[in-house]
């Protein structure tokens, strides 16, 4: 075996699915930071991104998807740029996020899934993202609606704000896409 | 001509028309003709890779149309730009993944061979930044600080080859502007846009972090090249409280910005639309 190559993890272990689902040797992970020093939200969240890759390699399942930070991650990629060991961290969270979603533990971020739920369905209606009726659909989920009136009636007078959705005639077919795979054809 | 295939993106479709405009001008001026295509759907930003992993169909769909068409894209949002690129690198890499994604897409007619390139305009516009030099009739004299559209280029694996993306590349444009580049310690930071619609004090924070940053680096304004970096860094900039003395930093788009040096009019660049 070479010097180089990285540990095998243990069969049917929490990181064993990880390093499967994501496709990224996190086992290689030696604690140098860097992802944690660059990330711009790294104040916000309640594990760093380094603590997450290695309570992955403690197989603390509960402790990562009950996380807030999988859900705080922006996705800007600045960890998985900075790694020295080339890991894909911002895919790791990815790969979190779904399981956080399959396993029912309780998130530790309560509106983001919200929000993520909301976005896809928004997507399934009508194949684009209409800004308007995505954000009443996840105020009336999270039960604010208030905090963005003053700038939205800004953002309307200078035309930002369109009231009617952008639709094309393959709005039906993107639906298609998804009920396929919720029926679990095709998967 | 060269035609090529303007993906704006469901953000930039509906909140900012001038830099939409703003690009096609530039590009019909460089020799690009940008056509639409009717049918994209959403590329479903870095959200819908965030809850399922059946994400990649999303991209596929409007990657299939454009072969379809046989032309390649130009977008203009980094995250678009981050999700075609990698959904072509997966696809590419996983031979699996593209089969599953082409039953599906079978349904609708469809089929993707997986040939479909995908550019960022920032990366268009290095390409011919001699060009754009040369056009300039209006010098910018003054201190630009960029934001770059930090999801074109990350992560890493998906690069292409050729580094024309690396953070170098508004650099170079904006400087052959005749304008001078603001360095500032928060430059290559996420601006915090993605997050702003479900935590907005934290976006707030982040994006606050990177303008103060910017304002004490003595920039007069902000070059950006991202639907997401203008929709925080712009139309969120009131609620951020600045230390500046309540002075509003300007922020323009890289195509209106040369617009404005290549002696375009500025309500055709739109920038009273700020």
């Amino acid at each position: 075996m070479s010097q180089n190559e990285p540990v095998i993890p243990k069969e049917n272990s929490f990181l064993a699915e990880i390093v499967q689902a994501s496709g990224e040797t996190l086992q290689v992970c030696y604690q140098c930071q860097k992802c944690s020093a660059g990330c711009p939200l790294g104040d916000a969240m309640d594990l760093l991104p380094n603590q997450v890759l290695r309570h992955i390699q403690y197989d603390h399942r509960e402790k990562v998807l009950g996380s807030k930070t999988i859900w705080i991650c922006a996705s800007c990629y600045t960890c998985s740029v900075r790694c020295p060991n080339d890991i894909d961290i911002a895919r790791i969270m990815d790969t979190l996020r779904h399981m956080a979603i399959r396993s029912g533990i309780t998130p530790g971020e309560k509106d983001i899934p919200v929000f993520h739920s909301v976005f896809l369905d928004e997507i399934k209606s009508r194949g684009r993202i209409h800004e308007l009726s995505l954000i009443l659909k996840f105020k009336s989920k999270t039960r604010d609606f208030l905090k963005d009136t003053g700038i939205g009636w800004k953002m309307f007078r200078l035309g930002k704000i369109r009231l009617l959705p952008s639709t094309f005639s393959g709005g039906k077919e993107i639906k298609e896409i998804f009920n396929s795979f919720e029926k679990g054809k095709n998967r | 001509m060269e035609r090529m295939i303007l993906y704006p993106g469901c953000l930039v479709l509906s909140r900012f028309h001038e830099y939409e405009l703003a690009s096609r001008q530039i590009l019909s001026k460089l020799g690009i003709e940008a056509l639409d295509m009717e049918e994209f759907c959403c590329c479903g930003s870095s959200l819908v890779s965030g809850v399922r992993d059946d994400w990649i169909n999303l991209p596929a769909y409007s990657l299939a149309r454009a072969e379809r068409l046989g032309m390649d894209i130009i977008t203009l949002c980094g995250s678009c730009t981050n999700v075609f690129l990698r959904a072509n690198f997966y696809l590419e890499k996983d031979p699996s993944l593209l089969e599953r994604a082409n039953s599906r897409l079978e349904r609708l007619d469809l089929g993707y061979a997986g040939t479909t390139t995908v550019r960022h305009i920032v990366e268009i516009l290095v390409d011919r930044v001699d060009e754009i030099r040369e056009s300039v009739v209006s010098p910018l004299n003054f201190n630009v600080a960029l934001s770059h559209p930090c999801q074109i280029m990350r992560p890493s694996e998906i690069l292409p080859e050729q580094d024309t993306l690396s953070f170098q590349a508004m650099r170079g444009i904006v400087s052959a502007l005749g304008a001078e580049v603001v360095d500032y310690p928060a430059e290559t930071d996420c601006c915090g846009s993605t997050i702003l619609l479900f935590d907005r004090a934290m976006a707030l924070k982040v994006g606050k972090r990177k303008l103060e940053s910017a304002i004490e680096g003595g920039a007069e304004m902000i070059s950006v090249c991202c639907g997401n970096c203008l929709l925080l860094l712009d139309r969120y900039q009131s609620q951020m409280e600045l230390k500046n003395g309540g002075r509003r930093m300007p922020l323009i788009s890289l195509p209106q910005l040369i617009g404005l040096a290549l002696g375009f009019p500025q309500d055709e660049m739109g920038v009273f639309r700020h």
